[in-house]
């Protein structure tokens, strides 16, 4: 029976990863194209002959999005914005998510707070009001405006809070006995097991910050200012083919100089890149885990 | 042992300080916006401001639900979101129990890094790859289906496959991301349970029934309740990109068609309205979910 | 204790959000206002205006210069002894965005550039005020001459409501949006076929080139005609197919065309004439046999570009620009055997086709702030920019047009101008290398601007009476547009033999056409593409016409008609 078994299992386990493999296959495919494209000659790519290969390599298309001042002025703004928007959205994170984790028979008012900060989720007052209030705050066209407004991932909390829970109570409910503070429970003992889960949060928020562009637009008084995202949109996406219908001759000919297809490719790689970097590091900790019992003892 | 209610409540001090950052930041940025929503009852007018334009009662409701193509736009957009939410959670979910069961850690790190990637790409580039790909006449899709049947198939055209291709397709580009959480998740699962397990003569598929699936349920039901929350979202850019006149009958999204409406009239009460509209539904959703999930399970998502 | 800080903190946020939303602000100062009579007259001393700018990619400055410091910026000052500050810029490409959300919160400088969309909502906001004293007032004779006699009043009077100005319109040359045919004549060549003068013709050339393989490779890889799947597009739009069957439902950056009906004196709506059944009968067979390309669809202009610059399409319905398109300028290296020629488009009964264009407005509007103090500075600015950058201006100054470097780097000034109008040039353009052709004088430099002296150079190389070797792509697209039967030349002759027309109706939106306009175009739309495409029969036009009329069409014909 248990051979059979431990057969059937070999079976299934050979027949899963090769199932797992050709949809990781089918996954990158279409990027692979995108790649492709993207190192493609404009020429090639408009031929359609570009499949999973370069054809007449040619580098135009990343000297079209990366030869200007303003690409790098765009990855430094984009960058502080990391710096800076990162460990803010964490903290509130974690010290939103703390008080909550508690049930309402500890935390009486904790009811209360969940469902304030969970109504944020579903409902808003919209583009204009958000707007007419980071004017006020005054800190429209500064690094703040792509912050403050944001500072808080509710969805984020939640999921942290329910992570929490997860923790084992024995240890929480002796340490407070011991009589730790609620701040040094936090950062001992939660903090450190939950590192999956904070790992997880902290790649949403950086590719949060990263891909967000709209506010970027909005906020910002010059197109100087824009983050890199917003600058990359600016440049290729939103190409409005109403511009050709009323221009002259010779702007027609400057808009006709840059191909929209390969360009597009190439902000795509250039968009993604340090996301792709940072992501082994922290997959590390999402696929990998923790052994609870080890520190349970 | 019980504490006094004073002295508990003195101990809860820290917990409230340690909200306020986050209560006074949602109060300023996400609660004083909110009293916008006064203008989807208004004529707004921007001079005017929120408190001198004109109150109009429900005008703006009536307007949009009385265009032609509002309701097929809102069923199309619970269909599609509907669709999008169940395999939101099932295949993010399958897939990391699958996951879960390659040991060769290599292989395993090297998968779920590919499958995450499509998350990157954007709808613009991805619509121009898919109308290539789906082609009739000269996509890939359909030089497979050749081998089987006679007829080629108009995937983007066609008004009875359109809203597939878009949950089909929307399934390929976000489940890798998606699954993440998950396996986040299955990391918390006390070992012990599997060792437990073990001992009493479990197998594998035994084992991830009685200790992973039950391990990870609660996260499951809170993404479940949270989802609800996206019941008439149905995604603007993806639809925006793919979509065409001969398929408007079952493609078209509440946002394509308020998109199409403020591009020839720049009514901010109407956008507001629709997403009045929006919000209470969602609300009503996540609510009666909130309280299912609680009664049913004894499961409080938060 | 907690609860006195929560009720602070929402009292505070109350107070703040009061004053967020109170709007209207506007704090009176009791400054005198300065005057400086005249077109071109001086303040003194100097005033500032805010205005913010959409930005353009291809906008470059030269070292030490930007937006508030360039030739432009010193001529205001120099000139008008107007100083004008930016108080943002934003890229063109999302611009609306933006501006939709500083109207909406009514936080905007001066002078704003909009679209007539924008431009309704702040005439109904009260947010930008009346120019016609300021015009009358300041409009420099030229301008005057421009905009009122060789235009007509048109772009003036699209801007204007209730018979005043509220707006400098941007005005284009409305000849650019005359449909022509993109053709191969080498595929007509090479199967025995004629130049197209009848829809009858060119179903034929259309079906061969379907069918009967026009490239000679014996391979069934070419499509017959393609559209894209807006149908309204400047590119590969199916308004030129309509009009050859004198039928208008079409007109690119229009939701509705509007006609004159002769016999009542009525405006009527184009999409609901009996041409427009027949044509759309027409296409529909075109479908069913396989001369219509059956994804059209799911085309866009940049994929029938593709198409046509690969050697698969031979047939694009486009407007004068099509050889720009990206990537169509690679035809000529992808396709070396391809000749494209630009015919008219043929009609059902052969005889010359008339076309209907848009209004003179190019969909942008300066407009004056409701407290701006001085509003003349519009018109001011306007008078300045027609001095020097009109062509029929005696002070022409290419400087503020493009400034060339030693080195050949170019720099585009005339993007750092602020009221940027009535100085269209595609007809002049054409016009002088129309004229440089009767002579082919070698000596155009020095009585040519700049760029009308670059085309010619480049239609020299192409034509290969010019020695230096060319870049074939660039001179290829010039002398397509430029040459006696090229493409813009044909919009010429349309216009010499006024065979042109223009949208019955021009004005700011009526109350229900800003209101029904979008989703009867939607409808029209979905009826359209169902009924080409064989999902409905012919007889769903009857019902669309109906419900045209039904779902507000009749009401807004009312309005129309009552002004």
């Amino acid at each position: 029976m248990n051979i059979r078994d431990s057969k059937a299992e070999a079976l299934f386990k050979k027949i899963n990863t090769v199932f797992l493999c050709i949809v990781a296959v089918l996954c990158v495919l279409p990027l692979v194209h995108v790649l492709a494209l993207s190192f493609s000659s404009s020429r090639a790519a408009g031929a359609g002959i570009v499949t999973l290969w370069p054809k007449e390599f040619t580098l135009e298309a990343y000297n079209y999005a990366i030869g200007r001042s303003q690409f790098w002025r765009s990855m430094g703004i984009s960058l502080s914005r990391i710096l800076v928007g990162l460990p803010v959205n964490m903290v509130l994170t974690v010290l939103t998510a703390y008080p909550l984790y508690m049930y309402s028979r500890s935390f009486k008012a904790r009811n209360f707070y969940a469902w304030f900060f969970f109504i944020t989720i579903l409902f808003n007052g919209g583009l204009v009001p958000t707007y007419m209030v980071v004017s006020m705050t005054g800190i429209r066209d500064t690094l703040w405006a792509l912050i403050l407004p944001t500072a808080v991932p509710v969805f984020n909390i939640i999921l942290l809070l329910n992570f929490f829970r997860r923790l084992p109570k024995e240890i929480s409910e002796s340490a407070y006995m011991d009589g730790a503070s609620h701040l040094r429970i936090l950062f001992q003992i939660f903090i450190p097991l939950s590192k999956p889960a904070l790992a997880t949060l902290i790649l949403f928020v950086f590719v949060f910050h990263w891909n967000s562009w709209f506010d970027g637009l909005i906020y910002m008084n010059s197109s100087e200012n824009y983050p890199l995202q917003t600058y990359l949109q600016n440049i290729v996406v939103a190409r409005d083919f109403e511009m050709y219908s009323s221009a002259t001759a010779e702007e027609l000919k400057a808009l006709a100089e840059v191909s929209d297809r390969t360009t597009k490719a190439a902000q795509i790689f250039i968009a993604a890149f340090p996301i792709l970097i940072i992501y082994p590091y922290l997959q590390k900790h999402f696929v990998k885990g923790i052994v609870v019992g080890s520190i349970k003892g | 042992m019980k504490a006094l209610p004073s002295a508990k409540a003195k101990r809860n001090v820290p917990l409230h300080l340690m909200l306020l950052p986050a209560v006074i930041l949602v109060l300023i940025y996400n609660y004083i916006p909110m009293l916008g929503v006064v203008m989807a009852f208004q004529r707004y007018i921007p001079g005017r401001g929120l408190f001198g334009s004109p109150f109009t009662g429900l005008d703006n409701f009536k307007y949009v639900f009385g265009l032609s193509g509002f309701t097929s736009a809102v069923r199309n957009t619970v269909f599609i979101a509907f669709i999008k939410m169940v395999t939101g959670i099932v295949v993010p979910v399958t897939f990391a129990l699958l996951l879960n069961e390659v040991r060769a850690k290599k292989t395993k790190k090297i998968i779920q890094t590919m499958i995450y990637l499509p998350f990157f790409l954007s709808w613009v580039i991805l619509a121009g790859i898919l109308r290539d790909i789906l082609s009739p006449s000269t996509g890939i899709v359909n030089k497979f289906l050749m081998l089987f049947t006679d007829e080629s198939v108009y995937f983007l055209a066609n008004a009875g496959i359109f809203p597939w291709v878009i949950i089909i397709t929307h399934i390929w580009k976000e489940f890798g991301y998606a699954t993440i959480i998950y396996l986040a998740t299955l990391t918390t699962i006390d070992p012990a349970l599997y060792e437990a397990a073990m001992i009493d003569g479990a197998g594998r598929l035994s084992q991830t029934w009685h200790v992973t699936i039950p391990g990870i349920a609660p996260i499951v039901i809170l993404l479940s309740v949270l989802s609800l929350g996206q019941i008439l979202n149905a995604g603007f850019d993806q639809v925006f990109n793919l979509y065409n006149f001969s398929v408007y009958s079952t493609g078209d999204i509440l946002d394509t068609f308020i998109y199409r409406i403020s591009l020839d009239n720049l009514q901010f009460a109407i956008g507001t309205a629709v997403g009045l509209f929006r919000s209470v539904v969602s609300f009503v959703f996540v609510v009666a979910s909130y309280w299912l999930a609680d009664k049913l399970t004894d499961y409080r998502v938060f | 204790m907690n609860r006195k800080k929560l009720f602070t903190v929402g009292l505070l946020s109350v107070l703040v959000l009061f004053s967020a939303f109170a709007g209207g602000q506007q704090s009176e100062s009791t400054e005198p206002v300065i005057v400086a009579p005249g077109p071109f007259g001086k303040y003194s001393p100097p005033i500032e205006v805010t205005a913010f700018k959409i930005t353009k990619d291809q906008m470059s400055f030269q070292p030490g210069e930007d937006l508030n410091n360039n030739i432009w910026a010193k001529l205001y000052e120099e000139e008008l002894g107007v100083k004008v500050n930016y108080v943002w810029t934003v890229a063109d490409a999302q611009a609306q965005n933006k501006v939709n959300v500083q109207i909406a919160a009514a936080d905007l400088p001066d002078i704003s550039t909009v679209g007539p969309v924008q431009f309704k909502s702040l005439y109904e906001s009260g947010m930008i005020q009346d120019l016609t004293q300021a015009w009358d007032e300041y409009a420099s004779p030229l301008v005057k001459q421009i905009f009122e006699e060789e235009d007509g009043g048109v772009a003036l009077g699209q801007v204007s409501i209730d018979g005043k100005l509220y707006g400098i319109p941007k005005t284009r040359e409305n000849l650019d949006a005359v449909p022509l045919i993109y053709i191969r004549a080498d595929w007509l060549e090479n199967l025995g076929l004629a130049v197209p003068r009848t829809i009858d013709e060119l179903e034929a050339a259309a079906r061969a080139f379907a069918f009967d393989d026009p490239d000679g490779n014996g391979e069934d890889d070419t499509l017959g005609i393609s559209f894209t799947g807006n149908l309204n597009d400047p590119i590969g739009g199916m308004n030129g197919l309509f009009m050859g069957f004198g039928a208008y439902p079409y007109l690119n950056g229009a939701k509705e065309v509007w006609l004159n009906d002769p016999s009542s004196g009525e405006v009527i709506s184009a999409s609901v004439q009996p041409e427009v059944r027949q044509t759309l009968e027409t296409l529909s067979r075109w479908y069913e046999e396989g001369i219509l390309d059956r994804e059209f669809a799911t085309r866009d202009l940049v994929k029938i570009s593709e198409l046509a610059s690969n050697g698969k399409l031979g047939i694009v319905y486009a407007e004068h620009w099509f050889q720009w398109m990206w990537p169509m300028p690679m035809a000529i290296i992808n396709v070396p055997e391809a000749e494209w020629i630009t015919i008219e488009i043929p009609t059902v009964d052969g005889s010359p086709a008339e076309v209907v264009l848009p209004g003179s407005l190019d969909s942008t509007v300066y407009v004056a702030n409701s407290s701006m103090k001085n509003p003349e500075v519009l018109v001011k600015m306007l008078n300045l920019y027609v001095k020097q950058l009109s062509q029929s201006s005696p002070d022409y100054a290419e400087d503020y047009h493009v400034i060339t470097k030693e080195d050949g780097e170019k720099f585009i000034t005339w993007h750092y101008g602020l009221v940027q109008s009535g100085t269209v040039g595609n007809a002049y353009g054409t016009g002088r290398i129309q004229e440089w052709y009767k002579h082919r004088n070698t000596d155009y430099h020095q009585h040519e601007t700049a760029w009308v002296a670059d085309m010619i150079d480049q239609i020299r190389k192409h034509i290969g009476d010019h020695e230096e070797p060319g870049d074939n792509m660039w001179n290829w697209t010039t002398w397509m547009w430029g040459n006696p039967e090229g493409a813009y030349s044909i919009n010429l002759k349309l216009k010499d033999e006024g065979r042109t027309f223009v949208n019955a109706y021009l004005g700011v939106d009526t109350e229900t056409m800003a209101d029904r306009i979008s989703s009867l175009a939607s409808m029209r739309e979905e009826v359209f593409t169902r009924i080409i495409m064989g999902g409905q029969p012919i007889s769903a036009f009857d019902t669309y016409v109906q419900d045209w009329y039904k779902l507000g069409g009749e009401k807004i014909l009312g309005e129309i008609n009552d002004l």
